[in-house]
């Protein structure tokens, strides 16, 4: 988790760095009302209450409707993790993660830091035994901190760093807590739809 | 002298001709490259080719050597701060002294120039991209001893050009390359190697930092700017 919160304040260090250097160079605003972003990219998590670092796969789809706010889904699809001897929720065989939700961005210019809260669920199928297995739908919601440097008509760095909120209950040996931080970045796509 | 040479080909050795004309144009396109290239209006659309050598950083894995390789790539301006490389690596590391591992890189960055001005001798830029690789490892005293993965990637630095000419620069980047593949693991085991996976579903992810340094040449002004 340590490692994913100083990855992010890296990027964030750096954004911002270059956003001060070129606010004066640029007339173009590339953040606006409109503005269709969309990325996939590897996503690493950290299980908090599970100690295991996971794995995932991240896309992402949003539509900025105003010059503030946005509306965005994600999913993410578990690939795998590395479990300690003292993860308790192990292997499933199947995961994944579903939000929607929206986002204000603060920040002048092309370089914006967005918060946002998203719902969703968790999706999980999980042999508890050797001959039962079952399929799980977790309510779950995230708590998302990002940063984004718009450079071109079609381009964005992105930096983001979540918090995700899931109990699977139900399960032989009771509830399982699968709360999580995750951290994406990449290089994002966008088109403006409105001139 | 070239009349009496280009009369001689004409009478009698049309193939030869051909090539002729072939190399006279090539040579003409060379000497070309070695004027001053006409920009309308800004760099965008300047093609440019090079050629760069690679130090590779495996810290996040078992196979932690040191690695080196080679490899060329392009690139393709697209707005005056804006750049894409599109890039091959080939890179060799060694395996706990008993192996060796070869990657093979394929991929693209976006280049973001934050600090322009006119004749500047260094640019710097950061980078995020995309890459697809191949990986292979075998025992090097039992080539049939292997293991191999395919992997697809993202990646972010910073680098710096250091322009020499107008046409010809010089750049040096670090980047940080993080994989999403099949776990190999090797182990020596009764001095033997052996690849294990520790994950359940197989995957695993290897960060490595890589060290470029690569030299390009301005080809061409594609779209002259626009």
């Amino acid at each position: 988790m340590g490692r994913q919160i100083i990855l992010f304040s890296i990027l964030l260090n750096c954004f911002t760095f270059v956003a001060q250097k070129t606010k004066n160079a640029s007339n173009d605003n590339y953040f606006r009302p409109g503005l269709i972003k969309a990325s996939a990219t590897i996503t690493t998590g950290r299980m908090l209450q599970n100690k295991a670092n996971s794995i995932y796969l991240n896309g992402f789809l949003e539509y900025v409707v105003d010059e503030n706010y946005s509306f965005r889904g994600e999913i993410f699809q578990f690939i795998d993790a590395k479990y300690s001897g003292s993860s308790s929720f192990t292997n499933p065989n199947y995961m994944n993660r579903i939000y929607f939700g929206g986002f204000r961005h603060f920040g002048k210019n092309n370089f914006k830091i967005a918060t946002g809260a998203q719902m969703g669920v968790l999706m999980a199928d999980y042999d508890h035994t050797s001959y039962e297995r079952q399929f799980y739908v977790a309510p779950s919601f995230a708590l998302k901190l990002g940063a984004d440097y718009y450079v071109w008509d079609y381009f964005h760095f992105f930096a983001n760093l979540s918090y995700v909120n899931s109990t699977i209950r139900g399960t032989q040996t009771g509830k399982h807590k699968i709360d999580e931080i995750l951290f994406s970045a990449g290089l994002g796509f966008q088109i403006n739809t409105e001139k | 002298m070239v009349n009496v040479l280009l009369n001689d080909l004409l009478l009698n050795k049309k193939n030869s001709l051909k090539k002729f004309l072939v190399a006279y144009f090539y040579g003409i396109s060379f000497l070309s490259l070695s004027q001053p290239l006409k920009i309308k209006n800004n760099e965008s659309g300047i093609l440019s080719l090079g050629v760069r050598t690679t130090v590779s950083l495996f810290n996040d894995s078992e196979t932690g050597n040191f690695g080196t390789g080679a490899g060329g790539q392009f690139r393709i301006q697209l707005a005056e701060r804006v750049n894409t490389d599109w890039f091959f690596d080939y890179l060799t590391a060694d395996v706990k002294e008993i192996a060796n591992r070869t990657d093979y890189h394929i991929g693209w960055s976006v280049l973001f120039y934050p600090y322009l001005k006119e004749k500047q001798l260094f640019k710097p830029y950061i980078l995020a991209g995309h890459c697809f690789d191949y990986t292979h490892i075998v025992e090097n005293s039992n080539r049939t001893n292997f293991a191999e993965r395919w992997s697809s990637a993202v990646q972010m630095g910073i680098g710096t050009h250091i322009n020499l000419t107008q046409r010809l620069d010089f750049t040096v980047m670090g980047q940080y390359m993080i994989h999403l593949g099949n776990e190999i693991h090797p182990e020596v085991v009764n001095n033997q190697l052996v690849y294990t996976n520790n994950h359940n579903h197989g995957a695993s992810l290897e960060g490595h930092l890589l060290i470029n340094l690569g030299i390009h040449y301005k080809i061409i002004d594609l779209w002259g700017g626009k």
